[in-house]
């Protein structure tokens, strides 16, 4: 078997969640493989480190009022923020960024005819915001670096598989812009700070 | 188990009737197991705190129209995760137009050298974690932190188990590397 199937196993084998059969294999490569042993190493020292994170507390106070809370939150909701001029100005902002989404999805999806299911349970929040071009670019260079997931959906090997690469890039790139509730968030300084910042950036 | 989805299927079907008090018990009953996964996924304890509570308030109106095709569990943990990737993608957003780190500093008044470290080690993991791509990220705290399958993971989210084995792999991958500087052995 080869070093790139036994890699593969080889969280699985720490976790001892292969089968008997799959385990021996990795073993028998094991002995012979310098390079997969070192690979192990690596994986149980970063099991190890995360197993040095301790749980974090929380106050009795705050499971006390839980269930009031919400309730307060469901009687009343948040006001809506006034969010000022800012919209127009962020448009072109926007655009650009929209610009690099649609280069993204072209350059890796390959199945044009897919249609972007819905999601039924979850159609009523909006999955993603979009960021800002230099992130989104920054996303789409991550992606194409990301070439183990993309081959290793291809090598599923059969016609699922461009589907189902071109579902995982709408996956992560298909957004719904809601440039509203970003800048909702923002307090009168960050926004102003973003005001100047529109004024110097010259697309 | 299917004693477990009988009571939860039963509270959502008294709820839906109109039983107020049946969305309480099922907040009772889930808070904890919520706020963890969500602490875990966005690294910070007030933060997990007010999405936790937010998951609920979201769940509470989304809940007359739930038609109970995944367990309930399984629907709320959705929603808590979109919360928590819409909340950092907001937060990143944030720090471009702010400029400044958003990561609430840890406070360290004489500690020993070795406290200090496990901070630092603490701190890494925090932004080891927050840096992997989202789904990557929704796959490794479900599978490492709480535990699941992954069958029940691709459940969840609605994905092959193929590919979130795939996406489990590649994050370990990622934070193999990222935390090589803390390795014991």
């Amino acid at each position: 078997m080869s070093c790139r199937k036994i890699r593969s196993l080889l969280v699985d084998y720490n976790e001892n969640s292969l089968t008997p059969e799959e385990r021996k294999l990795v073993e028998d490569h094991l002995r012979v493989c310098v390079r997969c042993r070192e690979e192990l190493k690596e994986i149980q020292a970063l099991f190890e480190v995360l197993e040095r994170e301790k749980p974090e507390k929380v106050e009795e106070n705050y499971w006390t009022n839980f269930v009031p809370e919400i309730r307060r939150r469901i009687e009343s909701p948040a006001p809506p923020r006034l969010i000022g001029n800012l919209l127009p100005q962020l448009a072109p902002l926007m655009g650009f960024a929209v610009a690099i989404l649609v280069i993204g999805i072209f350059l890796f999806s390959k199945d044009y005819s897919t249609s972007v299911p819905t999601y039924e349970q979850t159609q009523t929040y909006s999955l993603y915001e979009i960021e800002n071009p230099v992130d989104q670019l920054a996303d789409i260079l991550s992606l194409a670096e990301d070439t183990e997931g993309i081959k290793d959906l291809i090598t599923l090997g059969n016609g699922e598989d461009f589907k189902a690469l071109n579902q995982m890039v709408d996956d992560q790139y298909w957004e719904k812009v809601q440039l509203e509730d970003l800048l909702k968030d923002l307090s009168s300084e960050e926004l102003k700070l973003l005001e100047n910042k529109i004024e110097d950036i010259k697309i | 188990m299917k004693q477990m989805r009988n009571d939860e299927e039963s509270l959502v079907r008294r709820f839906q009737k109109g039983e107020e008090r049946a969305f309480n018990e099922l907040v009772l009953k889930y808070k904890e197991k919520v706020f963890n996964m969500i602490l875990r996924m966005v690294r910070n304890k007030e933060d997990a705190k007010d999405l936790s509570q937010e998951t609920f308030v979201k769940a509470y109106f989304g809940l007359k129209d739930f038609r109970a095709e995944s367990s309930f569990f399984t629907w709320i943990t959705r929603i808590a995760l979109n919360l928590c990737i819409n909340f950092t993608k907001r937060e990143k957003f944030r720090s471009f137009v702010s400029f400044f780190d958003l990561k609430k500093p840890v406070l360290i008044e004489n500690s020993s050298s070795q406290e200090v470290e496990k901070d630092e080690m603490i701190k890494a993991i925090d932004d080891a974690v927050l840096s992997l791509p989202p789904r990557q990220r929704m796959v490794f705290v479900l599978r490492h932190y709480q535990k699941n399958p992954f069958k029940k993971i691709a459940e969840i989210l609605g994905k092959s188990e193929g590919g979130v084995k795939s996406n489990y792999f590649q994050a370990v991958n990622k934070l193999k590397k990222t935390l090589a500087k803390y390795k014991t052995i």
